[in-house]
């Protein structure tokens, strides 16, 4: 067990990225990890000023959690909680203790699966296997939305502010989520218009199935055909994920709660998982997560070329 | 099932994590893990994580799962 204890310096966002890499690794050492924030944050300035409604101060309202974004690996996450400045007292008390070593893999282990869905996605993307489910009349209009209409009935369009009619062309969020700004145009009807766009003159593979000459009129020349037909079957694989590990026994435990997945284009749906199925990974596979941790930088490179 | 249901305040949220999906906002395409937060009236804190989905440099789509952790499990 390790006891950290943090005061308003050594919280501070000015840490150097040496030092967060040092506290992340003395961290990780660790099967718990105990973090004690002192009371000098609440006590300091700005930092009470962040904290505003919440926890100790007056702990009958709940704390307004910063929405800023970390990009990359688990590890990244534990290094925002514990520089961002938020924060309720207790709230983040509970929030860093919970992501002990054992939650980073378990973290790591469902970005490592997002990231096998993704790659999945993108072979599906590219070879169009998906063009006999067209066939299956994959949703329905009901009751304001689009829903599924095979037996489990699993995916639902709830999306709310996602139009129907709109493309978003390019979207900037600021890290503390205060702001957005947002360029929209009107929706992408058809492949047509979509691959004329965005891939035009491609060739395989560096093209999608739906893009190459003749294989438009597969999908009924629509982009919303398109997109159902390939997302539905990453969100299949997805669910049965989800179930699997809810199925394991041992090991950490984090619960997914709901997946959602949409496109700039209008297509969105969620995999309400409400209260939340448990998401199990067991500590060989654990184990094996953490050995790939340190190959992530290399699979976001790859990914994101 | 039932129609998830979302608040406005969460509708928002929502809207702000799929926004940060898109390049501008993640020009070097990571996955992007929100910061801790109350949702879904659930007795804990929620991370979210967002995964971009590029295809031959089109933002073809992107997945997102809220994910939690269990105190009973710590130890």
């Amino acid at each position: 067990m390790l006891i950290v204890s943090f005061s308003m310096n050594n919280l501070s966002p000015s840490l150097r990225l040496s030092e967060r890499h040092t506290i992340s690794t003395m961290l990780m050492g660790f099967r718990s990890v105990l973090v004690l924030l002192v009371p000098v944050i609440l006590a300091g300035g700005a930092m009470a000023a962040d904290a505003g409604t919440c926890s100790l101060l007056l702990p009958s309202r709940r704390c307004c959690f910063a929405k800023q974004f970390s990009f990359g690996s688990p590890c990244d996450l534990i290094e925002t909680v514990m520089s961002l400045k938020l924060i309720g007292l207790l709230e983040v008390l509970n929030t860093v203790s919970l992501i002990t070593k054992g939650y980073i893999n378990a973290y790591a282990g469902v970005t490592y699966f997002m990231f096998q869905l993704i790659g999945t996605l993108k072979l599906t993307v590219q070879r169009g296997y998906c063009v006999d489910r067209m066939a299956e009349g994959l949703l329905t209009p009901a009751q304001g939305n689009l829903k599924d209409t095979r037996l489990d009935k699993l995916f639902q369009m709830f999306y709310f502010g996602w139009s129907e009619t709109t493309r978003i062309e390019m979207a900037l969020a600021t890290a503390d989520g205060s702001a957005s700004t947002v360029a929209t145009g009107p929706r992408i009807a058809t492949l047509t218009q979509l691959c004329g766009r965005f891939h035009a003159n491609c060739t395989p593979p560096a093209c999608p199935h739906y893009c190459i000459a003749g294989n438009a009129a597969l999908y009924n020349n629509s982009v919303r055909n398109a997109e159902m037909c390939l997302l539905r079957m990453v969100e299949n694989d997805l669910k049965n994920y989800i179930d699997g590990l809810a199925r394991s026994r041992s090991g950490t435990a984090v619960k997914i709660l709901t997946s959602h997945i949409y496109t700039p284009n209008g297509y969105a749906s969620g995999y309400p998982l409400l209260p939340g199925k448990v998401a199990r990974c067991d500590e060989m596979h654990a184990s094996y997560i953490t050995s790939l941790l340190m190959q992530f930088d290399v699979l976001f490179a790859l990914y994101g070329s | 099932m039932a129609l998830l249901k979302l608040t406005e305040q969460e509708a928002a949220w929502e809207k702000q994590m799929g926004y940060q999906a898109f390049p501008p906002g993640n020009p070097r395409r990571l996955p992007a893990w929100s910061s801790p937060y109350h949702d879904h009236d659930q007795n804990g804190i929620l991370v979210t994580l967002t995964m971009p989905l590029d295809f031959a440099g089109y933002f073809f789509s992107a997945f997102a799962i809220d994910v939690i952790g269990e105190h009973s499990q710590l130890d």
